[in-house]
């Protein structure tokens, strides 16, 4: 490992997090595993499924309709992971405790059920229904699956609200 | 002191009721019989095996509303606590009409027609 | 000290308050017409919770009821259900917005 690494604020974030997620080890080479998939987890990437309902059913419409797929979303944020992160970061600068307590304020003015991360509007799945009536304008719709995810990455996700129907052909 | 500021706390959030869920399918225009069903299952420690208790719902609304189509359902679960961490429950709770082919000869029923036309803007109101 | 705590009352005032989208259902489609011919109505309910104690969650209710009173005697398809809730400081505020296509 080159000399710059061991002071990189992301090697030494890893380190922490897979000393508080992996705290027994088995040796001085066993402490590369628990380094090594703690790195792979910051950098990939998580489907998460949160809820899925389905409707009502017209066989002959999902066998011979067209089917369609309406998908929007929205940037969540997770401050759990930013103020870990920023933690992290301060220690190496002697204000760990300080951004400790900021993150904790911050945390104060989210209290709250959450599903996935916060998002910062609410309103992001308001237009469904007219993306629906332009995909199908007539209005005979079945089948419809309303799926409520989230693709979860470090710090920042990725809040999706998808509905996947059949219409009808005219 | 711990103890007591547990019990304190426990006291103070015992009998919260949060909503986890929310769904409702279309309401007919013939809303005379209201019916109602509910699943309860208790759960000590947040110990569930299960959650078979919510399969009796569809019954029990078809066996109020023998002869016609329970429409307008609006199914809503809670999380009830009753003492933090020790006692909760969930409560699924199923409330529709009961459409009979009698209730319905004066409101007009679906059937599938299409007819294009422009777009109207949305009426509504807020409530707080 | 200081710095951080600026910070994060400007990181506070720079988001603004967050929020969860706990589910969107969609309910079925029963239509006599082209939807562009049903009059769309709309409610929404809230719910203030303070330090997460409340004993009931009527404004679910209220919000299907005044959805109902808004289309009387005729049918109402295609609702879009929304429960969300908006964070605040040691409180926050539980969302149900109803949307549909009222026929009459």
């Amino acid at each position: 490992m080159p000399t710059w690494w061991h002071g990189h604020p992301i090697h030494t974030l890893a380190n922490q997090l897979a000393n508080q997620a992996f705290p027994f080890t088995l040796g001085p080479m066993a402490f590369r595993i628990p380094y090594l998939v703690t790195l792979s987890m910051l950098v990939s990437g998580c489907a998460i499924m949160h809820a899925t309902q389905l409707g009502e059913i017209d066989s002959a419409t999902v066998l011979n309709g067209q089917p369609f797929e309406i998908r929007v979303s929205e940037l969540g944020l997770s401050l759990e992971d930013a103020a870990m992160i920023g933690e992290a970061v301060a220690k190496q600068y002697g204000y760990g405790a300080e951004a400790g307590a900021g993150g904790d304020i911050i945390a104060l003015f989210q209290t709250g059920p959450k599903t996935g991360n916060p998002v910062f509007r609410d309103d992001y799945t308001d237009h469904i229904g007219d993306l629906l009536a332009q995909e199908c304008p007539s209005g005979k719709v079945t089948g419809l699956m309303a799926i409520r995810e989230t693709a979860q990455y470090p710090v920042i996700s990725g809040e999706i609200v998808r509905l996947i129907g059949y219409c009808a052909k005219d | 002191m711990k103890k007591s500021a547990f019990l304190l706390l426990g006291l103070l959030f015992s009998g919260c009721v949060h909503m986890r869920s929310i769904s409702t399918t279309s309401i007919p225009a013939a809303r005379d019989k209201a019916i109602q069903a509910e699943a309860y299952r208790f759960l000590f420690l947040l110990i569930n095996f299960n959650n078979q208790y919510v399969d009796t719902l569809t019954r029990d609304l078809a066996q109020q509303c023998p002869d016609g189509r329970v429409e307008g359902i609006l199914t809503k679960q809670e999380d009830i606590v009753y003492f933090p961490f020790f006692a909760h429950a969930v409560r699924v709770t199923a409330t529709g009409f009961c459409v009979t082919p009698s209730s319905t000869s004066s409101a007009p029923e679906p059937s599938p027609a299409v007819a294009p036309a422009a777009n109207e803007a949305p009426s509504g109101d807020v409530e707080k | 000290m200081r710095p951080f705590l600026g910070s994060a009352l400007i990181a506070l005032t720079s988001f603004g308050c967050t929020h969860a989208v706990h589910l969107n259902h969609t309910s079925d489609f029963r239509t006599t017409k082209h939807l562009s011919e049903y009059r769309r109505i709309e409610t929404r309910s809230e719910q203030v919770v303070i330090l997460g104690i409340v004993g009931q969650t009527d404004y679910a209710d209220d919000a299907y009821r005044r959805l109902m009173n808004q289309c009387e005697g005729g049918h109402v398809t295609g609702i879009q259900t929304r429960y969300s809730t908006s964070h605040n400081f040691l409180s926050w505020k539980n969302v149900v917005e109803m949307k549909g296509y009222c026929s009459q």
